[in-house]
């Protein structure tokens, strides 16, 4: 005997099996990205209103025209998907491989932006000064007794080098996840929304690929396989459509 | 479930998503737009979450095809939303009202 | 119309499939996807990580009773297998204590009950008691055992890591377990991730099975109650499990990636200031809030499936329909909405104001109301019963007032004025003790006596269940009932010496003495229980397919079923708990069996 309703809905709840397990597992999601969420609320509430240790606007450490890039890109994905579903429906396989094909693509330009975006602030640095103060800009070296950095500065004017002594250094990071609470979260929240991305991708990927061996034999299974994967980007590609903003505009 | 006994209406369906990625892409450069203007931090937070909430509900309703489902999966996430709410504003209550030393 | 001829095809080719395909070895008792044999996989994985939990206990039994005192033989054995640091002559170390506590905690959560009540008990009774063939995603259920044992490997790896085994309680709170040294801190936090990735899985299983593969006629209010109670015990799992998912990912990367999500500025750790390493600017206190957010919802997914288990016992050995079916589902739904709004109220201590720990106190008091319910129903369920003290309805009826002494030692826990006094003292473990062995495990012990013969067509020795039965009964409470007067005196956990240094655990202190000893000796009668499980495989009395005469589907399959389970397609006409029915020819009619012609009078 068989399982039932792996492919048609059982008519009271009108589902089938994996449309309700996907939404189970989404819903699990929201209460993952939930709890992150409630991090960044409380973490910011609990800031102090001045100090290195002052919430940032988004917009002081991330660069919001390439954030906004990414969003649209995501968005593209989404629709991507949903017209390689159609194509499915409407039997016409190869078209569900371009549309499927430009959603991996859509996926892997979002990630490559992203690390980007990571490479890009692992080679800025800030040195805490004992004064309560910090300096950030690009750091030229690093000894037992001092530091060498180069400040930001505005405009396009080069600063020179300063040296920072040792004694008067509390600590130095690079803006990566210790560097203060913000980047803690920004990098926990998009790190953890980007190992989503990846394996959606890879479930993308092989119904793109391999997976497509399905459609010769049951046709309408494979179909619902690929709604499930693309419930599962849709859900990825909210998460983001609430990060954007929240990071990198407030 | 599959709508391919209705092919016209699906298609239809299919045309009214790709309104909604334009309406997305809208609202993306709206929200950035509206982040520029300085209306007071709440203010500012509230709109950002607001469009981000349409939004999202835009992707649920069409995209996820929400709005066609029967009430099992609209259970689900009412429940689940409900325990999101409980654990953030619960957990900023603690922090919010607490003893004073 | 083209979606039905696809389904028909594949319908066709996969039934050939089934027919005709016999699994190698390794599909068919390793990487199985078996409901049935997933199940048994997770009994033999819980049972052996209960032992473990349970010698680790033991262990720390010796150093409760004979603080300092090298122990006999095994002492040095111990320090040469976990670590010379560890117990060195023999005599246990205060950081190897602390390993021996946090470990026994986690792996009986974690490791030995979940697996138990929700995967072993889940997974084989339900979609039998469904009417299903099998669970709705089998290669899910397989995947959730795996990433169990994975779980399972990494924490007991962690015992033989550089510096031991996590030590900051089960609890791991902030900010000790940033700074434990120790690798096994880190890699209880990478076992976590595996154990909460099993059960999240098994959740969306377990949900999607109930919600769709009822057969026809089985309606939701014609559920057996432990079905209901899995139901919700896979929300808990679902919903709650999450937002500890991120918290060790938070606390991972403080550990690793010297981030503050938990550590707040101005931190001094062995006299230095922590402003060098960490930015600060964090909250330990979010911890807890996490925490227990799955903390609280984690109890009550402990001792769901284990009331299940009780009420189809009674039911079938009162001869008799369970009192309260209807309030049973409402409270069983109730108590997994309210398990959610309650976890704070184990961090009374944490300095919250008035309203919000007013809040918490209500909602704790509200919760007892719904677990009171079920535990009166099953109670009344007793009255004008033709009782049948077999060994499982032995386990079962002692639940009853076991459970009751629990919950109602819970109940002064509720008020924030009573727990400033024994917040983190023995009582508590008593009381938390009191609810999962004597109230859980004993389920489990009813369970496995029930069920035993669905599994393998055999019975149990019923001698020999009787010895396990008393001599557990006797035991667990000779080392529980103690520990509340302990408690009450003030004295605290996770002392390593058990309050021997503070006169006033004096009068107290001589308990330790008893409670290892009647620690022991229930070790000592499970080893009748162990032997009687595997004898019995071989050379238990054989009985039929339904040797309990009950009504719930699953002994309407051959024991022990096959794959598919049911002969032929089921259909039920009844509720679950049809007994002594007036007017049928026998006291007792199956749920699928179509109605009886009525004795004529």
């Amino acid at each position: 005997m068989d399982i039932p309703y792996t492919v048609s809905p059982r008519l009271d709840t009108g589902l089938w099996n994996a449309k309700l397990g996907i939404w189970l597992f989404l819903a699990s999601e929201v209460m993952l990205f939930g709890a992150l969420f409630s991090t960044y609320i409380l973490l910011r509430v609990h800031a102090p209103e001045s100090g290195v240790l002052m919430w940032p606007k988004g917009s002081d450490y991330l660069n919001i025209p390439i954030g906004t890039f990414n969003t649209a890109v995501l968005i593209t994905s989404s629709i991507t998907v949903i017209l390689g579903w159609a194509s499915l429906v409407m039997k016409n396989l190869t078209k569900f491989r371009w549309y499927m094909g430009a959603t991996i693509l859509c996926g892997l330009i979002f990630l490559g932006v992203k690390a980007y975006e990571y490479n890009e602030k692992f080679h800025h640095y800030g040195i805490f000064l004992k004064g309560g103060t910090v300096v950030t800009g690009h750091l030229v070296s690093e000894a037992e007794d001092h530091a060498m950095l180069i400040p930001d500065a505005k405009g396009d004017h080069h600063s020179e080098p300063k040296r920072f002594e040792r004694s008067e250094i509390v600590r130095i990071s690079c803006f990566g996840p210790k560097y203060s609470p913000f980047f803690a979260i920004y990098f926990t929240l998009t790190g953890l929304h980007a190992i989503h991305v990846i394996g959606g991708m890879i479930v993308n990927a092989y119904l793109w690929g391999p997976g497509t061996r399905m459609w010769a034999t049951q046709p309408a299974r494979f179909t619902n396989r690929v709604e499930v994967a693309g419930l599962f980007w849709h859900f990825v590609d909210l998460v983001w459509i609430f990060l954007f903003p929240v990071l990198y505009l407030l | 479930m599959s709508d391919t006994t209705d092919l016209t209406h699906f298609k239809k369906h299919v045309n009214v998503c790709v309104w909604i990625f334009v309406a997305l892409l809208v609202f993306t450069v709206i929200t950035v737009a509206v982040a520029q203007i300085d209306l007071g931090k709440t203010r500012n937070i509230a709109l950002a979450l607001f469009i981000a909430t349409f939004k999202a509900l835009l992707v649920a309703a069409y995209f996820m095809h929400l709005n066609a489902e029967k009430k099992t999966i609209f259970m689900i996430l009412f429940v689940t939303f409900a325990f999101f709410a409980v654990l953030m504003f619960l957990t900023l209550g603690t922090l919010s009202d607490h003893i004073k030393l | 119309m083209e979606a039905t001829v696809q389904d028909l095809h594949h319908t066709k080719e996969t039934a050939h499939h089934e027919v005709h395909h016999e699994l190698p070895f390794w599909r068919k008792y390793i990487f199985a996807t078996d409901h049935k044999m997933i199940g048994l996989q997770y009994l033999f994985t819980g049972l052996i990580f209960l032992l473990f939990g349970f010698c680790l206990m033991m262990l720390m039994r010796w150093q409760l009773a004979y603080p300092g005192r090298p122990l006999p033989v095994i002492g040095g054995i111990i320090g040469d297998i976990f670590g010379k640091d560890d117990m060195p002559g023999g005599i246990m170390s205060s950081d190897f204590y602390n390993s021996l506590g946090a470990m026994h905690g986690t792996i009986m959560v974690f490791l030995g009950i979940v697996p138990l009540a929700f995967g072993a008990f889940g997974n084989f009774v339900v979609p039998l008691q469904i009417g299903a063939v099998d669970m709705a995603f089998p290669k899910v259920n397989a995947a959730s055992y795996w990433a169990l044992f994975l779980g399972g490997v990494t924490m007991f790896a962690s015992f033989f890591l550089p510096g031991g085994a996590a030590r900051a309680g089960w609890t791991s709170y902030s900010p000790l377990a940033e700074f434990d040294p120790t690798m096994g801190q880190t890699m209880w936090l990478i076992g976590m991730v595996f154990l909460i990735t099993s059960s999240l899985l098994g959740a969306v299983n377990f949900i999607t099975t109930i919600i769709q593969l009822r057969v026809k006629g089985l309606t939701w209010m014609r559920l057996p109650f432990f079905v209901w109670a899995q139901f919700v015990t896979g929300f808990l799992l679902l919903l709650a499990f999450p937002p500890l998912e991120a918290a060790g990912i938070m606390q991972l990367m403080d550990r690793v990636a010297d981030t503050s999500f938990f550590l707040p500025d101005g931190l001094v750790v062995s006299n230095q200031l922590m402003n060098t390493k960490y930015s600060g600017g964090g909250s330990p206190l979010l911890w807890q809030h996490l925490f227990w957010f799955l903390g609280h919802p984690e109890v009550y997914v402990l001792i769901l499936p284990g009331m299940g288990i009780v009420c189809e016992i009674i039911a079938c050995n009162t001869r008799k329909p369970i009192w309260g079916y209807k309030p049973l589902v409402f409270s069983v739904l109730s108590v997994g909405v309210l398990s959610f709004v309650v976890w704070a109220h184990h961090m009374y201590m944490t300095g919250m104001g008035q309203k919000i720990s007013i809040f918490f106190q209500t909602t704790t008091v509200l919760i007892s109301v719904p677990s009171m319910i079920i535990l009166t129903a099953l109670i009344i369920s007793l009255w004008g019963g033709s009782i049948r003290f077999n060994t499982p309805m032995c386990f079962a009826l002692a639940f009853l007032p076991m459970f009751g002494i629990g919950g109602l030692t819970g109940l002064p826990l509720a008020f924030n004025a009573i727990d400033l006094y024994l917040h983190d003292t023995y009582y508590i473990i008593a009381h938390f003790h009191y609810v999962v062995v004597q109230g859980t495990i004993f389920a489990l012990f009813a369970g496995i006596y029930y069920w035993y013969p669905k599994a393998t067509g055999r019975i149990m020795n019923e001698f020999w269940g009787k010895v396990h039965f008393w001599g557990s009964f006797v035991c667990m409470n000779a080392i529980f009932i103690p520990m509340f007067l302990q408690g009450m005196s003030g004295v605290s956990r996770r002392w390593w010496d058990g309050g021997a240094t503070y006169e006033f655990a004096r009068p107290v202190i001589n308990s330790n003495i008893h409670i290892s000893h009647a620690a022991w000796a229930l070790a000592l009668f499970q080893i009748p229980f162990i032997i009687n499980f595997f004898w019995s495989i071989r050379n238990g009395k054989k009985v039929s397919d339904n040797p309990w005469d009950a009504t719930t589907l699953e002994w309407a399959a051959p024991s022990p079923p096959p794959h598919g389970n049911f002969t032929r397609p089921m259909e039920v006409f009844r509720g679950p708990y049809e007994y002594s029915v007036p007017g049928h020819p026998t006291d007792f009619t199956l749920q699928h069996e179509p109605d009886p012609p009525l004795k004529k009078i």
